[in-house]
């Protein structure tokens, strides 16, 4: 992996975009790798679109922006809208198939769009809270950024404390990250 | 092992592993991560964490504590920094050595929370009343934040006198990996002047500390002296950074974050035969005006100076070339950030202007 691979996350505020993007950092500098995130945190306090900006090399990496990703992940309606101006014909975009209302804000110059259910099977399959654990391994798969297990570390890095006392999360979070790479497989 | 870092988290460890142990402030964004760190881990190392009940009040703890001879610090963001300048001058009045780190987000007024470079002006050319200087650091990535920390404490101690640490919005926000430096036993020069209490037996001097020079020629006597020390700070201080410079015909100069943009821009030009070069200015007082003289840009036809605000550091540059070569700028301001590609249609119009 020469190039820098750069990711955009952005939904609403509580959808985990930001926790999601530490936690992939924080993968790639354990295995190695340079890697920045930068929260877009001039607005979203007062009520606007979360987005989190990833960056993942084996080089050191300079600017902490970037204009266009290579994978912008979408998660609500709002995200849809806010986040096009970072697609360019090299993006892979990725949105929640639930999200409705937004059939003509979709990128049109995007390399490959994906709508994948990631609401609907955290919501039926799992919980709804690990939603933003399955996109994260919905990133993971169409990115190959850092492995799964690497992943899974970095989750427990930063969760362990929680899985102590129940660890029947530990399991629920790497099964989201497991169905939420399975979901972007079988596209 | 590298670990992955905050930069405003990074700004506190490092003020922490540089041997400060008192820390006064008030939050604001984008700087809050700063005094949230701060708050669980000065009490760790016996030190002292105190939110006051304003910025005006911050800054005047500061002041009692580096009267007292402690290692001491503040932190704040464009408008709290505002309410600072009057104890800052106070301190540079006194000869009293602490840090302050500006996070610095959109002005003026209110302005926003989003980075800028819009404080160039206030920390450099003074800000607060009176004659006097700051010495200005601007760190460009989370690694720097540690040697520049260690070396603001170093430096104001060294003159006695304020030293202002200077970050953007995205420098505070960004995470990356750092290799911590290792931990080291710290030891700040002795400071007999320091108002401790402690005073040896048979010595007769009071330790007053204050700005006040009633008599005008006391007062002149007294800031030829800081001019002194300016003129020496001038001459051994200034730190730059030189990214391809010495066959560039296009200069561009950048501070802080915004240099990293410009160095991508600077490698994406080359691609196209393009020469050009960066400057980019760590030390912002005193200015590295040596960087920007004929035998250290021989090949220099042009200068564009970018920053995140309607053009300040630019007048330095200008200063610094003194009409040798014309300089240009590039800005965005109000909380934007200037993009690599309007930079780079910028450099490539500069370049046919100068083939």
């Amino acid at each position: 992996m020469a190039k820098v691979v750069k990711i955009a996350l952005a939904g609403e505020g509580g959808q985990g975009v930001q926790s999601v993007a530490e936690i992939i950092a924080e993968a790639a500098n354990e295995e190695g790798k340079e890697a920045i995130y930068i929260p877009n945190f001039g607005v979203e306090q007062r009520g606007g679109v979360s987005i989190a900006f990833i960056q993942i090399s084996d080089e050191p990496i300079g600017s902490p922006k970037f204009e266009k990703g290579d994978i912008v992940v979408a998660l609500s309606d709002r995200a849809v809208r806010r986040t096009r101006q970072y697609v360019g014909e090299n993006t892979v975009f990725v949105y929640d198939s639930s999200i409705e209302g937004i059939e003509k804000d979709l990128p049109t110059n995007a390399k490959k769009i994906l709508a994948i259910p990631a609401l609907e099977v955290s919501k039926k399959e799992l919980h709804p809270r690990v939603f933003n654990v399955l996109i994260m391994g919905a990133v993971l798969e169409a990115t190959g950024v850092v492995t799964i297990e690497q992943a899974k570390k970095a989750i427990e890095k930063k969760l362990g404390y929680k899985f102590e006392k129940d660890p029947s999360l530990r399991e629920l979070n790497y099964k989201a990250i497991d169905r939420g790479a399975s979901l972007v497989r079988e596209q | 092992m590298k670990v992955l870092m905050k930069g405003n988290e990074a700004f506190a460890e490092a003020a922490v592993r540089a041997g400060c142990r008192y820390f006064f402030g008030y939050p604001i964004t984008p700087q809050s991560e700063v005094p949230h760190y701060l708050a669980k881990r000065l009490p760790e190392v016996g030190g002292v964490f105190l939110q006051a009940e304003s910025e005006v009040a911050a800054i005047n703890m500061v002041y009692g504590a580096a009267a007292a001879g402690a290692r001491v610090m503040t932190s704040s963001s464009g408008p709290g920094i505002s309410l600072m300048q009057e104890g800052i001058s106070y301190l540079a009045g006194a000869e009293l050595p602490a840090v302050i780190v500006n996070i610095m987000r959109g002005g003026p007024g209110l302005g926003n929370i989003a980075p800028t470079q819009a404080d160039y002006f206030q920390a450099v050319k003074g800000g607060g009343h009176g004659d006097y200087r700051v010495i200005v650091l601007a760190p460009a990535n989370v690694g720097e934040i540690f040697t520049l920390m260690e070396k603001a404490f170093d430096l104001a101690d060294k003159y006695r006198m304020p030293v202002m640490v200077l970050g953007d919005g995205i420098l505070g926000q960004v995470m990356e990996p750092v290799e911590l430096p290792p931990l080291k036993e710290v030891n700040p020069p002795p400071k007999p002047w320091a108002a401790t209490g402690k005073i040896e037996r048979n010595d007769k001097t009071r330790r007053i500390i204050n700005s006040l020079y009633i008599v005008p020629e006391e007062n002149e006597k007294h800031l030829e002296q800081q001019f002194a020390k300016y003129r020496q700070i001038e001459e051994s201080e200034p730190l730059h950074e030189n990214f391809l410079v010495e066959d560039a015909q296009i200069i561009l100069v950048s501070f802080g974050t915004m240099a990293r943009i410009a160095k991508s821009v600077v490698l994406k030009v080359r691609e196209r035969g393009i020469k050009a070069g960066l400057i980019r200015p760590i030390t912002l007082w005193p200015f590295p005006k040596k960087a920007f003289t004929a035998a250290s840009i021989p090949a220099a036809k042009k200068i564009l100076t970018v920053e995140m605000n309607g053009g300040q550091m630019v007048e330095d540059v200008r200063l610094a070339v003194n009409g040798r070569i014309e300089v240009d700028f590039f800005g965005r301001t109000g909380g934007m950030v200037p993009e690599s590609n309007q930079i780079m249609e910028k450099v490539l119009a500069i370049a046919r202007e100068v083939e």
